[in-house]
């Protein structure tokens, strides 16, 4: 009867001890419910564990005699009460938790009814149950399935047909940029020749390109060239850099006899590099001029273009912030600093080693030194999740589990884990209030990360209880302990020297998985001898390549954006079908894989295509309303690494909870400026304005097919209802609700 | 002792109407006997599925708000705990549905399992609550006194940590370290009271 103590990995105790302390991580969580339904033994153990953990828990607070059970302690009033009207007079919370408790049930019980339609982000055929995600929906499947947010703050006019778009950056009321649009043309006008406003003429206002995709298999080749401002040696490294992904991606298609999915057409591709390099979805006019060009090199110039455009350092920031210190707010940390930091940084496309460098060693008010927020966030917990979090997001290696014992799989210690911490022994947090020098009233509160001149081991306790001592030490490089070494700055200096450190093998892997919705190891920061990549070669010569660049992240995004694999569809034939990570195969890179949009992504491009930021109401602070508005989707945890989990990280969820928000009101609604009053009021035939709609949405024309369902839509009824205002919302709701809008494919 | 599953809580709400008239009755002595005694149990029977205590207090009291209203619907004779344990699992579920955004999400499939199983071996999880004080007893002073820390009401490892000014870890580390040794001391009298029966 009793669970066989050697059967149960001590796995499943290190969990069910994380869940008596209330640190179960939701992935934990998961994996402690697979630990307990794989085995009759492993199930007793957990009720046997919680059991005593209660009784422990119960016993300390009504004591072990039951019968010594004071009712009134647990019985409330409500006894006299009946039923309904008791229950609400009850209990010991405050209202307000109730109310709120109930709105998110009702937002969750619509995402997980949906959640279930909707599997794994990859599979091509779990999307609407049609073996094509990319041009699915509305006509055949006007039953929600997945909904947009957009992502960055740069918000381009989406019915302009102007090339210039003024954008005030949000946080700290920074300078407004003046963004230029990569190829911006009048709708209506010669898409060729159209003039711009600043005297160019659309072509022209395409930048030339630095370099020529390589070519292989399906995809026609082109010649290569240079044109454009880079040095000739870059050029040259990039093609090189090129070549070797397309040959060794295809050199893998062919031992594996795998058939490359073709090339995607340009409306696939254009919607994907936008979203992926400056995170929101393009406009109407950009979609149509790209669509319409018939340059030779318009992709290639376009990936210039972009990585130029201000929406990329939006994007990174974004990408960034979110990696370094979630999404949800915490007491101190400076969100708008950090975000200036890296504002100003990705705008100089500053080396990632150094980036990193300044991630590490970070000292001073967090208000002006915007790079000392990551620590900041960390630093609770005895730098616990300072250590994890460096590691995993720098180094791509997970360590936390290594805080309580050696890794089972892999070369982490114990001792490895500590000795890493021990590089932020000397780090404090303190605040003090500046007052006003003029009346001496307190003005602000200041916080600074600092650094004590302390010295000495570091501390930890062993599973058997012993008290063991560590040193500061990275990959076998010992510190000196003196109280007068900077632990962090040599940490830094550690971590960024090499041939290729660790900092760059991650970072690609991180970025490749960014563009082909897969990297080569799963996940993407748990990489390390335990967990074989699926191209060692190509991650190592990319990485090698990466550092030889100078840490140039422009120039990696540039590779991978022009390989021969990024070119192609996300749809897939019989051909390369096996070629499904979602179904656990290691990657081939023979399509791009779908991915779910960010909700930052969702957000911006659902008010970019829809014109909604354009009224007055959404005029202001752009990232500032975003981010309040995701607050209600994101929940913080103090566990290990202060994980936190995004009430919707599954496409299909967001969509719906923003088809129910206020926002998606004023999307559909017919306020000046917004696409809707526009399609509706224009003269165009109605077929034109459909179009219109699709290629806001969508970034592609309708086929056939939805333009028959969608005007029969339109048209059904009595005369009354005909054309009316609801049916367009109706038809702009469909778009917004496709999975198609919702995914990056 | 299954829970009857051919009694459904739809059952249970058609008698309510019948039993209208008897609204005005108090709980019998017995009644409140049993519900106390009960309440541990039932407490523990819910922490299985919730997983934490603070969250199985909040609906045990919900559980027994409901008893409490429903006392008249109770036989007295048959299964007290089938019948709480049924508007337990009841208040579970809704307990889940309200706090989906909680990060202890466990499945339809794992509640299920869970507390069927619990059920399954409810008699065995009373002889380890038994064994349990034992063990404490056993324990090296000193554990014994970080372990009543730990547990004294509205306590958690964390706030221990801060009040023995020691390192969080490492006073998690020693929690764990001792609730592994009661968790084997009581496999160990378990073991040794069932070969005395044999």
């Amino acid at each position: 009867m009793k669970p066989q103590e050697n059967s149960i990995p001590a796995e499943l105790f290190e969990l069910l001890e994380a869940l008596c302390e209330d640190r179960l991580s939701p992935l934990d969580a998961q994996r402690l419910e697979r630990f307990v339904l794989s085995s009759p033994d492993a199930k007793r153990t957990y009720l046997a564990y919680l059991d005593l953990h209660g009784t422990l828990h119960w016993n300390a607070a009504y004591g072990a005699d039951s019968s010594n059970f004071d009712l009134t302690v647990s019985i409330p009033t409500v006894i006299e009460g009946q039923d309904k009207e008791g229950r609400k007079s009850f209990g010991r919370r405050p209202l307000g938790l109730w109310i709120t408790a109930a709105s998110v049930a009702l937002v969750a019980a619509l995402s997980f009814a949906l959640g279930r339609w909707f599997p794994p982000n990859d599979s091509v055929r779990s999307v609407a149950g049609t073996e094509k995600v990319v041009s699915p929906l509305v006509a055949e499947n006007v039953s929600p399935t997945v909904a947009p947010r957009r992502s960055n703050d740069d918000l381009i006019p989406t019915n302009k047909s102007v090339g210039q778009s003024v954008v005030t950056n949000s946080d700290g009321g920074k300078p407004a940029m003046l963004a230029k649009e990569p190829i911006a043309s009048d709708l209506t006008s010669d898409p060729v020749r159209g003039t711009q406003p600043d005297g160019l003429t659309s072509d022209v206002a395409l930048p030339e390109i630095g370099v020529a995709a390589a070519s292989n298999g399906a995809v026609e080749s082109r010649p290569p060239q240079a044109i454009g401002s880079a040095p000739r040696s870059t050029q040259q490294s990039a093609q090189r850099a090129i070549d070797f992904i397309n040959e060794h991606l295809a050199a893998g298609w062919k031992l594996y006899g795998v058939e490359p999915s073709p090339r995607a057409d340009d409306a696939e591709w254009l919607r994907r590099v936008y979203l992926d390099v400056v995170g929101h979805i393009p406009s109407v006019d950009v979609a149509e001029r790209f669509l319409n060009s018939r340059d030779v090199l318009k992709r290639e110039k376009l990936v210039e273009s972009l990585l130029d455009d201000p929406g990329y350092v939006r994007n990174w920031t974004i990408t960034w912030t979110n990696l370094l210190i979630g999404r949800s707010d915490s007491r101190d940390v400076n969100r708008s600093a950090l975000q200036k930091f890296l504002r100003e940084n990705f705008a100089k496309n500053r080396p990632w080693n150094e980036l990193v460098s300044e991630f590490v060693s970070a000292e001073g008010n967090v208000a002006e030194n915007g790079a000392a927020n990551f620590l900041l966030a960390h630093m609770n917990n005895d730098a616990m999740p300072a250590t994890a979090i460096t590691s995993r997001v720098f180094l791509g290696r997970q360590i936390g589990c290594t805080q309580c014992h050696d890794h089972p799989f892999n070369d982490w210690k114990q001792e490895g884990f500590w000795s890493l911490n021990s590089f932020f022994q000397q780090t404090t947090i303190a605040h003090f209030d500046r007052r006003d020098d003029r009346n001496g009233k307190m003005k602000s509160r200041v916080t600074t990360l600092e650094t004590k001149h302390v010295g000495g081991p570091t501390h930890f306790e062993t599973r058997r209880g012993l008290m063991q001592v560590t040193y500061p030490k990275f990959e076998g490089v010992s510190v000196d302990d003196a109280a007068d070494t900077n632990r962090r700055q040599e940490l830094a200096k550690l971590m960024t020297s090499g041939e290729k450190p660790l900092i760059a093998e991650a970072l690609v892997n991180r970025m490749w998985e960014h563009f082909f919705g897969c990297s080569f190891t799963r996940p993407v920061d748990d990489m390390g001898p335990h967990n074989a990549p699926s191209h060692p070669e190509l991650l190592d010569h990319l990485s090698r390549e990466f550092v030889a660049s100078g840490y140039d992240l422009k120039q990696l995004m540039r590779w991978i954006c022009l390989s021969d694999a990024y070119q192609r569809t996300s749809r897939f034939g019989k051909s390369n079908e096996q070629d499904d990570p979602a179904s656990g195969a290691a990657p081939l890179f023979s399509r791009v894989y779908l991915k779910g949009m960010t909700a930052e992504q969702l957000y911006d491009s659902l008010l970019l295509a829809t014109g909604a930021d354009m009224t007055p109401l959404e005029l202001g602070d752009h990232d500032r309303r975003r981010h309040e508005w995701l607050q209600q989707f994101v929940h913080a945890f103090q566990t290990d690494e202060n994980d936190e989990s995004v009430t919707f990280e599954s496409s299909i969820a967001q969509a719906l909870l923003m088809m129910n928000s206020e926002l998606t009101e004023h999307a559909l609604s017919l306020d000046r400026g917004t696409l809707l009053e526009k399609v509706i009021h224009s003269r165009d035939a109605e077929a034109e304005k459909l179009k219109r709609l699709c290629l806001a949405t969508l970034t592609r024309y309708p086929t056939p097919k939805e333009l028959q369902t969608l005007r029969k839509m339109l048209n059904n009824g009595s005369m009354a209802q005909r054309n009316s205002t609801a049916g367009w919302q109706d038809a702009l709701w469909a778009y917004l609700n496709s999975s198609e809008f919702v995914l990056v494919h | 002792m299954p829970f009857d599953r051919r009694t459904s809580m739809s059952d249970q709400s058609n008698k309510s109407a019948e039993d209208a008239s008897s609204l005005d009755q108090v709980p019998s002595a017995e009644f409140v006997q049993l519900f106390t005694k009960l309440q541990r149990r039932l407490f523990l029977f819910i922490l299985s599925q919730v997983g934490s205590p603070t969250d199985a207090e909040e609906v045990l009291q919900e559980t027994n708000v409901i008893i409490w209203s429903k006392f008249h619907q109770f036989q007295l004779g048959t299964n007290f705990f089938a019948w709480a344990g049924m508007i337990a699992t009841y208040e579970i579920r809704k307990f889940r549905d309200r706090r989906r955004d909680h990060r202890l999400q466990f499945s339809d499939d794992f509640l299920a399992q869970v507390s069927e199983e619990a059920i399954e071996i409810s008699d065995e999880l009373e002889q380890r609550r038994e064994a349990l004080s034992d063990c404490l007893q056993r324990l090296k002073p000193e554990d014994r006194e970080l372990i009543q820390a730990r547990y004294a009401p509205g306590e958690n490892g964390l706030k221990v940590a801060e009040k023995l000014g020691r390192p969080t870890n490492s006073v998690y580390q020693s929690i764990g370290r001792i609730r592994k040794t009661l968790f084997d001391c009581v496999n160990r009298r378990l073991a040794s009271t069932a070969r005395a029966m044999t």
